[in-house]
């Protein structure tokens, strides 16, 4: 499993084009914000927006090239079990989004002290839900990718966000009042819960499709 | 005598469009046996099959005395499997795939990788992308040699190969099998390289497998005969494993050469090939349910 999470992650990193998307995206980070100042909206977005939206990208870069070259009719030879594979690609992402919780600290500190956009306390609750997001994210996204590939995998993003606006529409017809009463560390609670719940979810889907791709 | 390599009972694989029906198939270890037949007549899917890539049915199948169905892990750890082209990133380097590979195969043994891309002259740190096709194909023999396989699965690797490099692959098959506790199943519809390496050759023709054969015994019993009708009608039934009817004569592939030359001595009798049999068994006028 080790050895496929080194290929995942040298996809992501080393290749030259992945390499360069990767600098321009966390490079665009601190730029963003020097431009948009101590503004809490923008923190907001980049702690529980932008970076959460990344989390999938090494699924996304390791699954590019496998199609490419179609590894996986070489990776099936190898003592390996489907459900390690697939397993391998979630810690691919968990990882991942581990380094971007440190830097997502890192741009939350920098609101925090630098620009004193808002308190402590706060600070660590966007960042809190910023994990929350990345958990939701990865789930949903990987089975997208595991569906439909790595191009079509972007549709599904589009169809997720028309779901979103369409909850969203719903929200009024929810007893929205009642949730938002509710003190906001139970509510990320209740989401980190959920939030690993769907991940196990996904992941047997992810497991499933992957063994009926391959069957 | 060594135990099979590969014990197969009633493998089959159904698809919309095709299906591979009933396959049995023992091949012994030490051998190299080649397993031929035209595109799509079932070769790949029987290899898929037998090392679990793709689900199919079966009573039985025993690699190296390990059942697939419970051991598949420990079966892959000593099988090495090369296709006909590379799955390899072309970013990678030859180093960087046996960093890989030292994570997932347990025998991995990195001085001999490092010994066989010397041996090969191929540059550790190059990317795969500066490599030739025959250079991609000698990668895949260093990287299957060094984690120490029991068995070598070429699933049609010498096919775009030119012939200089073929012959350079079949020394290696040759080289890899000087260890008799080493296997090879060498799939390919280029016959002749089978004819200069394959003990035992198999025959799959639209999905079923038409026979299982030493080399030595298709080269000794089964031979072409050029006659006429007349002589055509003089031979045994049995001895005829299928003819061609052409303007003016018959092909006629017999099994029985020696009985029938001593029959008819000054008869000629020509050599059949693996490609021979397989054309007169796609493309003949008759077969024998008894011959297969």
């Amino acid at each position: 499993m080790l050895g496929i999470i080194k290929k995942d992650f040298y996809d992501t990193f080393c290749i030259p084009k992945n390499l360069l998307s990767n600098i321009c995206g966390y490079a665009l980070l601190p730029v963003s914000m020097l431009v948009l100042g101590s503004n809490e909206w923008a923190m907001m977005l980049f702690l529980i927006v932008c970076i959460p939206a990344s989390s999938i990208a090494v699924l996304q870069a390791a699954m590019a090239q496998d199609e490419k070259v179609r590894f996986d009719d070489i990776m099936l030879t190898y003592p390996l079990s489907k459900r390690k594979i697939v397993l391998a690609r979630f810690i691919d992402n968990l990882l991942f989004i581990a380094i971007n919780a440190f830097i997502s600290l890192i741009l939350m500190l920098g609101y925090v002290y630098g620009y004193r956009t808002v308190g402590f306390q706060t600070g660590v609750l966007y960042w809190t839900v910023g994990l929350v997001v990345s958990l939701f994210m990865t789930a949903i996204f990987s089975v997208g990718f595991y569906l439909l590939g790595n191009k079509k995998g972007t549709i599904l993003y589009f169809v997720l966000v028309g779901v979103g606006a369409g909850l969203y529409g719903m929200a009024r017809f929810l007893p929205i009042e009642k949730i938002l009463d509710m003190d906001q560390w139970t509510l990320i609670g209740i989401g980190f819960v959920n939030s690993v719940i769907v991940l196990f979810v996904s992941y047997w889907a992810c497991l499933k499709l992957y063994t009926r791709r391959h069957s | 005598m060594m135990e099979d390599a590969i014990q197969i009972k009633n493998l089959t694989k159904e698809y919309k469009d095709f299906s591979l029906k009933n396959c049995t198939l023992n091949v012994p270890g030490g051998t190299i046996l080649g397993l031929v037949g035209a595109n799509g007549a079932g070769k790949s899917t029987m290899i898929q099959s037998l090392l679990g890539l793709i689900k199919a049915d079966y009573d039985e199948i025993r690699i190296l005395g390990k059942d697939l169905r419970t051991e598949e892990k420990e079966i892959k750890e000593d099988i090495a499997v090369i296709f006909d082209v590379s799955h390899y990133s072309l970013e990678y380097t030859p180093k960087f795939i046996g960093k890989i590979l030292e994570k997932v195969y347990r025998n991995w043994d990195m001085e001999k990788y490092n010994a066989y891309l010397t041996r090969f002259g191929l540059p550790a740190k190059k990317k795969l992308k500066k490599f030739s096709k025959g250079m991609k194909m000698k990668l895949e023999f260093a990287i299957a040699f060094s984690h120490a396989p029991k068995l070598l699965v070429l699933d049609e690797a010498t096919s775009g190969l030119d012939p200089i490099f073929r012959d350079e692959v079949l020394d290696l098959v040759r080289e890899f099998t000087e260890d008799e506790s080493h296997t090879v199943l060498m799939s390919s519809h280029i016959t002749s390289d089978l004819d200069k390496v394959a003990d035992y050759v198999a025959f799959i023709h639209a999905g079923e497998l038409q026979f299982i054969k030493t080399y030595d015994e298709i080269r000794d019993n089964y031979g072409i005969i050029h006659c006429g009708e007349e002589f055509f009608e003089t031979l045994r039934e049995e001895d005829i494993v299928s003819f061609k009817k052409e303007p003016y004569e018959y092909k006629v592939l017999v099994k029985n050469k020696m009985e029938i030359l001593n029959v008819f001595p000054k008869l000629e009798i020509e050599k059949a090939s693996v490609e021979d049999i397989m054309l007169f068994y796609v493309k003949g006028e008759m077969e024998y349910a008894g011959d297969h």
